[in-house]
């Protein structure tokens, strides 16, 4: 990662100093540029979210085959709460999917209405207890990956007109 | 290298006027890592040789994609451990 942030620095500079300034900007009408940035950093956060819902219910699945985590209405309870994270992500990228590169306040106020919901979910998963087995394939718990999860759906919640996140760099 | 930049300002100029969706990247170790994918909606040529452009993000349509994908396929693992433990099973939205 260190090496890819010098490498991208390095061209920024190269073009800086001898090749094409590069703008991003948004232009649907009504809408700006910060605005197509903070949908882009949701979308990419929704994902990094999806990635770690995902990995969390292997995990868990994977430690109930093992005999780590019981049979129980806990663990029912638990990847029920894992599934209904999921449907709700799906009705979140299905909403932004109608809202292309648009943060507008009413897609701000419904997207953080879906975070809110996801994150009860987990939160639903992790009280149970039986998720804070340590995974020996991660040397984490189902619990702390599935916080890791939140974490990255409060940075949606924050989204106020952040820098987009991803340099536009053109090299041949 | 500037002959490279000003094929790329061709390039961009004829993206510009019909309006197609372009990835922009860079080369690393001979892999293009991809960095953005848009619509060139402007290129502004300049007097000094440098070529300003601006780019429509438009590269999340295939990401929510895989989200809704991969969530699905999630539901379809959860209902297979709600089965086996004689539980009602979660609906796709």
């Amino acid at each position: 990662m260190k090496v890819l942030a010098i490498a991208i620095l390095s061209v920024v500079s190269l073009m800086h100093a001898c090749g094409p300034r590069t703008t991003v900007n948004n232009t649907p009408t009504g809408v700006t540029s910060t605005q197509v940035s903070d949908w882009v950093n949701a979308t990419s956060d929704l994902q990094k979210a999806q990635d770690l819902t995902h990995a969390s219910l292997q995990a868990t699945i994977n430690l109930n085959h093992a005999k780590l985590i019981p049979d129980s209405p806990s663990y029912g309870v638990a990847i029920t709460a894992i599934g209904r994270a999921d449907q709700l992500e799906i009705e979140l990228g299905q909403f932004l999917k109608t809202v292309p590169n648009t943060w507008s306040e009413p897609v701000k106020t419904k997207a953080a209405d879906y975070v809110e919901q996801i994150l009860a979910q987990l939160a639903a998963a992790t009280n149970t207890g039986v998720l804070n087995v340590k995974n020996p394939a991660t040397a984490d718990t189902v619990s702390n990956m599935l916080n890791g999860a939140s974490a990255v759906l409060r940075t949606i919640l924050a989204l106020k007109g952040a820098a987009l996140r991803t340099e536009v760099i053109f090299v041949s | 290298m500037s002959a490279n930049l000003t094929s790329v300002g061709k390039l961009l100029s004829s993206l510009s006027g019909a309006n197609s969706e372009v990835a922009l990247g860079f080369a690393v170790a001979g892999a293009v890592i991809p960095v953005v994918k848009g619509i060139i909606s402007a290129v502004k040529h300049n007097p000094d040789g440098t070529a300003e452009y601006t780019v429509i993000v438009a590269n999340t349509e295939a990401t929510l994609d895989k989200v809704i994908g991969e969530a699905e396929a999630d539901i379809d693992q959860v209902n297979v451990e709600l089965a086996r433990l004689g539980l009602p099973p979660l609906a796709k939205p």
